[in-house]
């Protein structure tokens, strides 16, 4: 299954995973989500989503100054991104369970499924 | 976790190439976009990725992640609603978008590439060909209207080479960068534009140029022959034969008698004149000129009716009321009292020579050749 379909659904869900956790800047959001699991996420998928979500208020951003080379943009959670994230985790847990029970209703019922 | 990375060219180049394709957004969006992504990418290949990817497609996803419009194409950039955005940098990031786009157009085919790089190589042909067409300009503005020639005649001969030598090597140096607006390294924005209206004022006046050079050309012949002390334009209207125009016309018929008041006319219908000029219809005899004169339908002046009538004058200019005149102009004296008669070639054996009033069905018979024949009698 093309899982880059799936993840466009929940990548909102998971920024907002990570950056409540603790907060990052771009690429080391990237990282904790590959870390997590993710693998296939692309870095300019994850920088529009954070861009995406800091417009909607669920994130506040500041930067860091660095002696050399480039700043860098750390993003935080707000009030309204924590609010998201329990309401959509709910969401996924709920989402989850109806697409597992779907998935396996043919193995209690044993109607003669496909099986 | 590494705070301080240093940016490599190819960050900043990657970085500018997403930049480019934002360019349509309002400066916030971008920044928002963009705002730490130098120290992102300079992490990545910190950690051993060498390839940053295709920008275009990079900058796609951003958008698409961050619930942007797609950009439009490069040239239909509109200007972003936000404000204080000034338009210069709106035009430069316009030049590299359109510059980008032309390169990865030309990237996609080979054979395209293989091309543009041949066309590259050209290049000096081009500064060799906008010198020219400078000093062209200089000596159109200089003198007098005049058709161009191959070398400009800029008063004396020696000062139109050493002119062109001069323009060349500025041309050149221009192009090779050694010279403002070429020279700066990452051009500003006004000489980019100055350069580019440059090349394209030089283009457009070399196309004007050559589709008049075929005249010029001949002018050039005409004026190194001698026959005119200047470089008028000679290629003016009228019947021309040759290399010389055509002053009178005499027609005679199927017998070989000569006939009076022939009107001519192209396949098109458009008369076939000689030049109503003097200077062109005149011809020295002895010290007075002959100039022809027109018939006339009532109100128009015909120069394709022949034989013109002549009058024998002392200057060029033709006479207001030539006929109220004590010396009206007259009918030429013909060339030849008489000439063979003719006849269209026809498959009967007889040779009786009584043309167009049965056409004959011979394959070269045309209508029109003959209904014209009895008119003009």
């Amino acid at each position: 299954m093309d899982t880059t379909q799936l993840l466009k659904g929940v990548l909102d869900l998971a920024v907002l995973a990570v950056v409540a956790d603790e907060d990052g800047y771009g690429y080391d959001v990237v990282r904790r989500l590959r870390a997590g699991g993710l693998e296939e996420v692309g870095d300019a998928s994850v920088y529009g989503t954070l861009r995406r979500l800091y417009a909607a208020g669920a994130l506040t951003s500041y930067v860091v100054p660095s002696d050399e080379g480039p700043h860098r943009k750390y993003y935080g959670i707000t009030g309204t991104g924590k609010a998201q994230l329990k309401r959509q985790r709910e969401d996924w847990a709920a989402f989850a369970r109806t697409v597992s029970t779907l998935l396996h209703t043919d193995r209690p019922n044993t109607t003669g499924g496909t099986r | 976790m590494n705070d301080t990375v240093q940016t490599s060219p190819a960050v900043a180049a990657f970085v500018a190439q997403v930049r480019v394709r934002l360019g349509d957004l309002t400066e916030e969006e971008r920044e928002e976009l963009l705002g730490g992504l130098e120290a992102d990418l300079a992490e990545r290949l910190a950690e051993g990725e060498t390839e940053l990817g295709d920008p275009a497609a990079y900058a796609a996803e951003l958008r698409a992640a961050a619930g942007l419009e797609p950009r439009p194409r490069a040239w239909a950039v509109r200007r972003p609603a936000g404000p204080r955005r000034p338009v210069a940098d709106h035009v430069s990031e316009l030049l590299d978008a359109i510059r980008s786009d032309w390169e990865r157009w030309v990237a996609r085919d080979p054979r395209v590439a293989e091309a543009w790089q041949v066309t590259q190589a050209l290049r000096p042909a081009w500064w060799v060909l906008r010198a020219w067409v400078a000093v062209q300009l200089l000596d159109l503005m200089a003198g007098p209207v005049e058709k161009p020639t191959l070398l400009p005649s800029l008063g004396s001969q020696l000062l139109s080479v050493v002119l062109l030598l001069a323009a060349v090597v500025v041309s050149t140096l221009l192009g090779l960068g050694r010279l403002w607006p070429g020279a700066v390294a990452r051009r500003p924005r006004t000489a980019r534009l100055l350069l580019l209206g440059l090349n394209a004022l030089a283009a457009v006046v070399l196309m004007v140029t050559v589709r008049a050079f075929p005249d010029a050309w001949q002018s050039h012949q005409l004026a190194n022959g001698g026959y005119y002390a200047d470089a008028r334009p000679h290629y003016g209207p009228g019947l021309r034969s040759e290399d010389h125009y055509v002053r009178n016309v005499f027609a005679y018929d199927a017998q070989g008698n000569p006939l009076t008041g022939v009107q001519l006319f192209d396949q098109k219908g458009r008369p076939l004149a000689v030049t109503p000029d003097p200077y062109h219809g005149s011809y020295s005899s002895g010290g007075t000129r002959v100039l022809t004169y027109p018939w006339t339908n009532g109100d128009q002046r015909l120069f394709n009716v022949f034989p013109l009538p002549v009058r024998e004058q002392r200057d060029d200019q033709r006479a207001r009321d030539p006929w109220g005149t004590t010396r009206p102009p007259v009918l030429p004296s013909v060339p030849l009292a008489v000439v063979p008669p003719v006849s269209l070639p026809t498959p009967a054996p007889s040779p009786s020579v009584t043309p167009s009033v049965t056409p004959s069905p011979g394959p070269t018979a045309s209508p029109s050749a003959d209904s014209e024949k009895p008119r003009s009698r």
